[in-house]
Parts: structure tokens; C-alpha cells; sequence
């Protein structure tokens, strides 16, 4: 442990003097604010039900909240290591006299601290329940005490990804995929994330917690240890005889629609070069391990959502597709700018004749291209969906043939955007996945809040079905099958509202990146 | 060739660049000193097009920076002081990669990138991967990314940085072999000596205000206020030291064994006559000349080490 207070205190001082500390902090509390004001009961109710609508309040507060910390904690580790890498810091803190558990453990109480000074901050609206009643004081510790292990979890999944990878994008995007599905299935299994203290305080849960915190301080350490190589290890050194587990060949289908085979003649004439260096070195210049890793928890959770699919459920399926585009696609497209300006190759790209348009346009291809193969892998059962009866209509496969690239565009367009803006490929991901977060989910939890919550009539918001394609895309297939429609559903058609909005909102966006190009990337 | 009229930019109210006039022309290789943070590469990003300025222009090939940036970019090319390069990319891909970028037609690029690894020395580097490159090959690579185009003006900031002695002569070489083929070339560095032995004019840059500028001879003899000689002798050195000593003009001697060293403010028939005075005392000499004024000299008696 020598030097973990040096370590801590240095990055915790950087941490917090950034504008991006005090950003986050602003974000969270203003939409949990936000929900607080939204669901406050209003006139003179009885007790009991301001009890009853206390406990909606705080399992709604806890849910966002719980959402929220996992996702911030698994962001700030997962950069911590892979950060110092990019900046070629590393070999200073391996050269100091600080041992390698007083790295990882001066990186891992830095994380955590601002995680936990988070938490603090957001005691106090969730403090405001009490005085509804229904929610006890013990109610609100416990939620907090289980949050807690909770993010010290997820923040030691993240330090690992950033032990292990050399970017941070890499890091990022592995942490997120480790760490989303189980806290996902976590709250499904609680049902109220209230209760969420409760659970993770049951004694077995928490010897579990104990044993993989341990188990996986032990690896970042270990690895710490073995001096890192400079350079990452580049593409070619893959040797896919090599490769444990999910193999990718560049020569097979359908492998050589997601990385291209090496080049070995000039580029063509009039072809976008700025395409064809992102899709043939850059999205795969660090190797294929983090392509194989996506893939296989993307086919390992498919295994769960197929069944939805064979149940006739293919919407919840297409949910499970489009929160795989949230997540997967802001990887590669708010990194695509921030990369350049992070290794000095932006300059390059600047000082040549080539249109704005033309690099704005090659990059949104090849993440659209990468991102499109990858879903396209996961969609094939929909076409298989189409040979069962009763599982999915044509006129449903329409509806998500039109959802899912529009997404997927959407997504990747204000991934761009980030990455223009920032200057660091961290804060352009925290900013998408912010952004992507009250964009897509802000209207899911807006809805439940006003029809669980307050009594607002259905028909003045029901408008909120056609602003996010998870909603959207629930309320495809309601009246096709004969089921009651959602209250929510202006009609079976939102997702063509929704479809028209979201292309809309991505070209306006990237007219604006055409048009603000020099200015945005000004560094 | 490249003209610059009264280029200033500020930075939160401090000018990085202030008012800054400078003509170079065609065939010049013009090297940029000043010290760190004087406005050098504020000033080179400006003539890529990479950088608005506060107030000013400047026109390269005749083309407005500000008004046709596009323009400027074909006929010219910049080299970053640092920067990087692309993962996953081979040194032949890099070069096609901004070939393509400049629009040069695929009938001609596969020449034109031979013939550019050839003139760097490249060609056995053709296959290797541009992230695995050591950091003098990562130089090469840059200056030869800046030749693709075949531009008639070149932008170099740093271009020998962290490269080894060699590395530096060849690079300097290459540079008095683009200006024999006619290219004009602005380049900014630190290792004076490189930019004494390729370059025909300087300009010296200091806290945004550029304080001389011209063929290095002349900025050399304004800052020379007199001749500084050295004379070896093989015998007779206390003669020679008598000689010395008695002649009005001769001031500051340091005598070290058989090497002197003085200032001289007389003219050049006033040394002459010393020399002569010399022989005529019957002392051998050995060697009799003028010590050079070296770049580094003059920067420093330029400059005052101030940045903006």
C-alpha cells in the first residue's frame, strides 16, 4: 500500500478541479431534482396515500439513482489506468517508489471517492421522502449502505478493464458490458430498487461481493506487477490461431464484413479516405479483442432475449437490440474525434484539401458500418422470427427495419458531436452516454412517473410514446396481437413519429457539425 | 512566395502573436527562431489554415489564408511540431491514405510514393506497421506525408525533433535538396546549428514580436558589434603576446599556451596590418581568423528569454 495517499491525493485533486466534476454533479442532481419535483404530491391528499405515493417516489428516485452511480462509478475506474497509459504517464508511477497495491488502491479510493462524495450530495433529496412518510430513515441507510457496495463493485470491474486494456475506449466499453446486464437483472430480481439496501446486505450476497472485490483486486494488482508494453500490441501480431475463445478471420464470412481484409493495393479513386482509414486500421488498430469481447456478451445475453422473441415478445427483443446500440455504438463514434486530437493526428487530417462533410461523413459510415454488422448478427433471428407464426409480421419487421438504423444513426451522430466538442475521450463518452440516457430513458421514466405517480391524464402525455424508439417500438406490435395498447400509445404508428423525429434530430445535428466543423474542433 | 501582414492573435487577452509582417520568397528556406512559447507554431498553424487569426492575413501561392484556406492547402503542406499516427496502418497505407486525401489519381500515386520512400530512406520501413515505428522514422514519415502533394511551399515545425545526430545531417541534406528542387520551406526548430548549415534566411521571434529577420549574414553582422580573432602560433608566444598588447585596437586578450583570442573593432586592412606586424616580429603563425558568430550567439544576444 506504500504511496496510495500520493496517488489519491493527486487524483483526486485533478478530478475535482475539472469542469467535468462539477458538470456531473450539477446533471445528477438536477434530474433527480427533477423527478423529485415532477412526482411531489400536489393538494391536500390522506396520509396514507402520500405513504403510498412516498414509496413510489423513493423506488423511482432509487432506481435512477442506482442506474446513474453504476454507470458514473464503472466510468471514472475504467479511465483511471488506461488514461495514465494514453498520457505516457505510466512509466512515471511504475518508476516511483509506490507499490503496485498502493497504485491500484490510490486509483481505486480516487474513483470511489468522488462516487461516494456523489452519493452524499443526493442524501438530502432522497431525505425528502421522509417527510411524505412510508419510507423510514433505516429505509433510506440501507439503500445508501448497499449502494455503496454496489459502486465499489462496478468501480473495481472498471479498474480492471482499465488495468487490462490500453484504451480507454476499450476499457470503457468492456466495463459497461460486465457491468450493465447484471445490475439490470439485479433490479428486475428486486423489483423495487428501494430494496436494493436489503438485498445486498443479506449476508451471502455480501460474502459474494467480498470474495469478487477480492478476487478482483488481486488480478489488478498482479497484472500492475508485470511491466506493461509500450506500444499496444498492433492488429497484424494477432494471430488468430492464437485467439481463445470467439475467433475472427478476415478472410471468412460473416467476419470480413465487420474487419475488412488488409489492403495490399492503393486506394481506388473517388473514394472517401477517411472511410476507408477508419473501417481498415483504425476501428480494428488495436487489435480485435474488444470486437470479440462485445460479441460474445452481446450473443450471451441474446441467449436471454431469444426467448422473448420465441414467445412472441420480438419488441422486448428489439429493446435488448436498440440498449445494445446505446451502448456499443457511443464507443467507437464519441471516440472517433477525440482519438485524433488525443494522438496529434487531427492537425494532419485539417491540413488537408478534404471537405468537412467528407471526414464528418466518413467517420458516421464506419461506425454506422461497424455498429450496422454487429446488429445485423443480432437480428437474424427476427428474419428466422418470420418462418414461426405468430411470433412477427412483416409489417412488424418493417417497423424495425426503419427503428433500428435510425437509432443507431441517432446514436452515432451525437456520439460525433461529443467527441468534437471534447477534448478527451472519457468526458465525449460521459457526455453521450449522459445525453443518450436523458434523451432515451429521460421519457420512459418521465411517463411512469406521471402515470404511476400523479395523476396527469393519460391523453396529455401520451405524446411522450413517440420520443424514444424503446417506446416507440413497445407499442408496435400492442394492437396487432390483440392486446390492450399501452395507456401511453397515441396510436400503433408512434414508432413513424418517432422514426421521423430521430432522423430529423441526427441531420439537423450533423448539418450543424458540417457547418460549426473548424470551430468545434478548435483546440 | 508566402507573405504575412500583420498577423496577431491573442489568447485570453495575451497576444501569443503581435502584429508580425514577414515576406519569404520563392526558393528560400526561411528558418523560425525564438524560444518556447515566442509564437512559432502559433504563427506556422496559422499559415496551414489551422488557426483564425485576431487581426492580419497572410497569402501563400498568392491565395489568402483566411479567404481561400482551400486553395492554400494544395499548395502547401505542414508538418506538426508533434503528431501522431494512425493504429493499425501500414507506412505505404499512411502515404496512399493522404495521397488520396489531396485527390491524386491512382495511376500516379504508386510513383509518387516509391519515389518519396526512396528520397527518406523509407523503403525498407514500406510494410512495417506507422504505430511501431521508432520516433526519428516517425519524423521521416512526416516529412515525407508532406511531400506527397509535390507542394511548392513547406511548413516545418520541429522536423529533426528527437531524431539522432545522423538523423538530423540527412535531414538537413534533404532540406537543400528541396530547395534545389525550388521549394520554398519555413521551418521552426531549436538546434540552431541545423538551421545555420540549410537555411538562407532567419527570422528571430520573441514574445510574439519578431525582432530581426533577413539573410542570415546580415542579422549575423547587425548583431556583431567586432571582430573577434583567433591566432595560434608555434613559437614565440611571449613575442606575439608584445605585438598584441601594443596595438591600440586590440582589447579583451586571453592567451591559453599558444592560442590567442581578442576583440578587434578595427576594419579588415587594420588586420591585416596586425598580421603583418605579426610575421614582421619573426613569429610562426600557425593560424590567423575571425571566430564566427554562431546562431546560438546571435539568438541569445537577440532574444532576452522572455516568452509571451
Amino acid at each position: 500500500m506504500r504511496g496510495a495517499a500520493a496517488i489519491r491525493k493527486r487524483e483526486s485533486i485533478t478530478g475535482l478541479r475539472g469542469r467535468g466534476a462539477f458538470l456531473t454533479l450539477l446533471v445528477l442532481l438536477l434530474v433527480l431534482s427533477a423527478v423529485m419535483i415532477i412526482a411531489w404530491p400536489r393538494g391536500g391528499k390522506l396520509i396514507a396515500v402520500r405513504s403510498e405515493i412516498s414509496r413510489l417516489l423513493f423506488g423511482t428516485f432509487a432506481t435512477g439513482q442506482v442506474l446513474m452511480m453504476a454507470v458514473l462509478a464503472t466510468i471514472h475506474a475504467a479511465g483511471s489506468m488506461t488514461s495514465e497509459k494514453e498520457n505516457g504517464c505510466f512509466d512515471f508511477i511504475l518508476t516511483a517508489p509506490i507499490s503496485p497495491s498502493g497504485i491500484v488502491m490510490g486509483k481505486l479510493f480516487a474513483s470511489l471517492m468522488y462516487i461516494q462524495l456523489l452519493l452524499v450530495a443526493t442524501l438530502p433529496l432522497a431525505s425528502l421522502c421522509l417527510v411524505l412518510g412510508g419510507i423510514s430513515t433505516w429505509d433510506i441507510l440501507t439503500f445508501y449502505g448497499g449502494l455503496f457496495i454496489l459502486t465499489t463493485l462496478c468501480g473495481l470491474v472498471g479498474l480492471t478493464c482499465s488495468t487490462f486494456f490500453h484504451r480507454t475506449q476499450a476499457a470503457l466499453a468492456v466495463s459497461l458490458l460486465l457491468v450493465l446486464p447484471p445490475v439490470l437483472t439485479l433490479l428486475a430480481v428486486v423489483r423495487d430498487a428501494s430494496q436494493l439496501g436489503r438485498a445486498m446486505l443479506f449476508p451471502p450476497v455480501q460474502l459474494v461481493c467480498i470474495v469478487a472485490g477480492g478476487l478482483l483486486l488481486l488480478k489488478i494488482v498482479n497484472r500492475v506487477k508485470k511491466p506493461f508494453p509500450r506500444v499496444a500490441r498492433p492488429i497484424d501480431m494477432e494471430n488468430p490461431d492464437r485467439q481463445k475463445g470467439l475467433v475472427l478471420r478476415r478472410d471468412a464470412f460473416p467476419d470480413k464484413l465487420l474487419i475488412p481484409k488488409k489492403r495490399t493495393r492503393l486506394l481506388p479513386d473517388r473514394v472517401n479516405p477517411v472511410y476507408e482509414k477508419e473501417i481498415g486500421s483504425e476501428v480494428f488498430g488495436q487489435g480485435t479483442l474488444l470486437v470479440r469481447y462485445m460479441l460474445v456478451l452481446g450473443f450471451s445475453l441474446l441467449v436471454i432475449f431469444i426467448f422473448f422473441l420465441v414467445a412472441g415478445f420480438a419488441e422486448i427483443y428489439i429493446c435488448y437490440v436498440l440498449g445494445f446500440i446505446t451502448l456499443i455504438a457511443p464507443t467507437f463514434a464519441s471516440n472517433a474525434f477525440t482519438q485524433e486530437k488525443e494522438r496529434r493526428t487531427l492537425d494532419l487530417l485539417l491540413a488537408t484539401p478534404l471537405k468537412p462533410r467528407e471526414i464528418v461523413w466518413g467517420k458516421v459510415l464506419a461506425t454506422f458500418r461497424f455498429t450496422g454488422t454487429v446488429v445485423a448478427l443480432l437480428c437474424v433471428y427476427l428474419v428466422m422470427g418470420l418462418m414461426h407464426p405468430g411470433t412477427i409480421t412483416f409489417a412488424n419487421l418493417f417497423a424495425f427495419v426503419c427503428i433500428i438504423p435510425t437509432h443507431m444513426f441517432t446514436v452515432i451522430v451525437i456520439g460525433l458531436f461529443f467527441s468534437m466538442v471534447f477534448k478527451r475521450s472519457l468526458d465525449a463518452m460521459l457526455a453521450t452516454y449522459t445525453a443518450l440516457a436523458l434523451l432515451f430513458l429521460g421519457p420512459v421514466a418521465l411517463l411512469l412517473i406521471l402515470v404511476g405517480v400523479t395523476d396527469t391524464p393519460v391523453d396529455q402525455i401520451s405524446w411522450l410514446g413517440t420520443v424514444t424508439p424503446f417506446l416507440a417500438t413497445l407499442g408496435t406490435r400492442a394492437v396487432e396481437l390483440g392486446r390492450p395498447p399501452p395507456r401511453w400509445l397515441i396510436s400503433p404508428l408512434s414508432w413513424v413519429s418517432c422514426v421521423c423525429i430521430y432522423l430529423a434530430l441526427s441531420f439537423s445535428l450533423l448539418g450543424a457539425m458540417v457547418v460549426w466543423f473548424r470551430k468545434l474542433l478548435r483546440q | 512566395m508566402i507573405k504575412i501582414k500583420d498577423f496577431t492573435k491573442k489568447y485570453d487577452g495575451v497576444n501569443a502573436v503581435d502584429g508580425l509582417n514577414l515576406e519569404i520568397e520563392e526558393g528560400d528556406i526561411y528558418g523560425f527562431i525564438g524560444p518556447n512559447g515566442a509564437g512559432k507554431t502559433t504563427t506556422l498553424r496559422f499559415l496551414a489554415t489551422l488557426l483564425d487569426p485576431t487581426r492580419g492575413d497572410a497569402w501563400i501561392c498568392g491565395h489568402s489564408v483566411r479567404a481561400h484556406p482551400d486553395k492554400v492547402k494544395r499548395c502547401m503542406a505542414f508538418m506538426p511540431d508533434h503528431f501522431g499516427v494512425y493504429d493499425g496502418m501500414r507506412v505505404w497505407e499512411y502515404l496512399d491514405f493522404f495521397a488520396v486525401a489531396y485527390g491524386i489519381p491512382s495511376q500516379k500515386r504508386l510513383g509518387i510514393i516509391d519515389d518519396i520512400l526512396v528520397l527518406l530512406d523509407l523503403q525498407t520501413k514500406s510494410e512495417d506497421l506507422v504505430n511501431g515505428l521508432s520516433r526519428g522514422m516517425r519524423q521521416r514519415l512526416g516529412v515525407a506525408k508532406t511531400l506527397v502533394h509535390d507542394p511548392p511551399v513547406l511548413l516545418l515545425d520541429e522536423p529533426a525533433s528527437g531524431m539522432d545526430p545522423r538523423a538530423r545531417m540527412e535531414i538537413t541534406e534533404l532540406l537543400k535538396e528541396l530547395k534545389n528542387m525550388g521549394k520554398t520551406i519555413l521551418i521552426s526548430s531549436h538546434i540552431l546549428s541545423e538551421l545555420a548549415s540549410c537555411c538562407n534566411k532567419i527570422g528571430i521571434i520573441e514574445k510574439g514580436l519578431l525582432r530581426a529577420t533577413g539573410p542570415v549574414a546580415d542579422v549575423v553582422s547587425r548583431v556583431r558589434v567586432h571582430l573577434v580573432i583567433n591566432v595560434k602560433v608555434l613559437s614565440d608566444v611571449e613575442a606575439a603576446r608584445k605585438v598584441l598588447a601594443a596595438n591600440p585596437k586590440v582589447s579583451n586578450l586571453t592567451v591559453h599556451e599558444q592560442d590567442f583570442r581578442f576583440s578587434f573593432p578595427g576594419s579588415e586592412e587594420d588586420a591585416a596590418d596586425l598580421h603583418a606586424s605579426l610575421m614582421k616580429e619573426g613569429v610562426r603563425v600557425l593560424w590567423f581568423h575571425e571566430e564566427k558568430v554562431s546562431l546560438e550567439e546571435v539568438f541569445l544576444r537577440v532574444t532576452e528569454g522572455v516568452v509571451a
